[in-house]
């Protein structure tokens, strides 16, 4: 059975890596990167690390997908696929992916070819099990897992500050909400009022300014 | 170790089978005309005409909540495996996570203080 769902999982994730880059509606390529993600949480399964594997559905399926969903709403859905490159970027392209492709085989085939004819990787009971993580985070990744607060500290800021730029705010430091309510984006900032058409903006209508 | 998982594939499999027969029968059983029509591949909006007009685009509001879920999301996710390792390290596992915390709350009220968490 074990063998059954690991070509599954493998298949599946190969075949949804490949749709990401063939399909060309962008929304189709997120749900394939989304099943993409499905089959690795279910290899990470196979390896016993079930937190991984949660952690893998509920941040990356569910949360980040979401986000690319949206991106893809506002720089254009399905009207616009991506087009074909051109010029110098039809020729590096191949030579970048080329460079990668021979780098991820070399290492692959080093590893891979040893661990042919053995038992595999050799996994404890306790191998991704939250606590293992835990343990692990408190003592060999320490410095990590506190930088990475420090990470998420700057891309919330960082997220903030590029949505400031978004709205076309230049409102000094005071509280967006206020600024809001006083001055109205520019045309375009996609707003939820502007989308409907005929909404009520900002305490106003559309058709006042 | 998979037997304690059958349940959840037997669940899938089924959810599969149910939702592939339904859609297979709609095609064979449903009327044939009018495949399709403008109205059938128009997008549904409880059966109201559709209030969005074309290049419908999601207010920025939704791309900060969004955002900022994610990074929370993942502050959160840290914090499973550092809670079940808590009694074992004692206050050194409390001292780096309120540490951890600490920062994270430095965003959270810059984020707050920025009127970002504000429905715009």
């Amino acid at each position: 059975m074990t063998p059954l769902i690991f070509f599954i999982a493998s298949i599946g994730a190969i075949a949804g890596a490949v749709g990401v880059i063939a399909l060309r509606n962008p929304f189709y390529g997120v749900l394939s990167l989304v099943g993409h993600l499905l089959c690795l949480a279910a290899l990470f399964l196979l390896l016993h690390a079930e937190f991984l594997a949660a952690a893998q559905v509920i941040v990356y399926a569910g949360g980040v997908m979401v986000l690319y969903v949206f991106v893809v709403a506002y720089v254009g859905g399905s009207g616009e696929s991506l087009g074909a490159s051109h010029g110098w970027l039809r020729i590096l392209t191949p030579v970048f992916v080329g460079v990668l492709l021979l780098e991820l085989m070399v290492a692959t085939l080093g590893s891979g070819l040893k661990a042919i004819g053995t038992e595999g990787a050799d996994i404890q009971a306790s191998f991704g099990s939250p606590a293992e993580i835990g343990e692990l985070l408190l003592t060999r990744f320490l410095f990590p897992f506190e930088v990475a607060s420090l990470l998420l500290l700057v891309a919330a800021i960082g997220a903030v500050g590029l949505a400031r730029r978004r709205s076309g705010f230049t409102v000094g430091d005071a509280p967006l909400d206020a600024a809001a309510r006083s001055v109205s984006p520019p045309k375009g900032s996609g707003t939820m009022a502007e989308a409907a058409g005929d909404r009520p903006v900002f305490g106003g209508k559309v058709g006042d300014q | 170790m998979l037997n304690s998982y059958l349940p959840a594939i037997v669940f899938l499999l089924l959810g599969g089978v149910v939702g592939t027969a339904f859609a297979l029968m709609n095609g064979i059983f449903g009327p044939k005309t009018n495949r399709r029509s403008a109205s059938k591949t128009s997008p549904y909006e409880c059966g109201l005409p559709s209030d969005v007009q074309q290049g419908f685009r999601f207010g920025i509001s939704f791309y900060m909540i969004a955002m900022l879920f994610i990074l929370f999301d993942i502050e959160v996710i840290f914090l499973y495996p550092i809670a079940v390792k808590l009694k074992e390290f004692g206050a050194f596992a409390l001292v780096e996570t309120s540490i951890f915390v600490a920062l994270l709350f430095v965003g959270f009220g810059y984020v707050w203080r920025r009127g970002a968490l504000s429905w715009r």
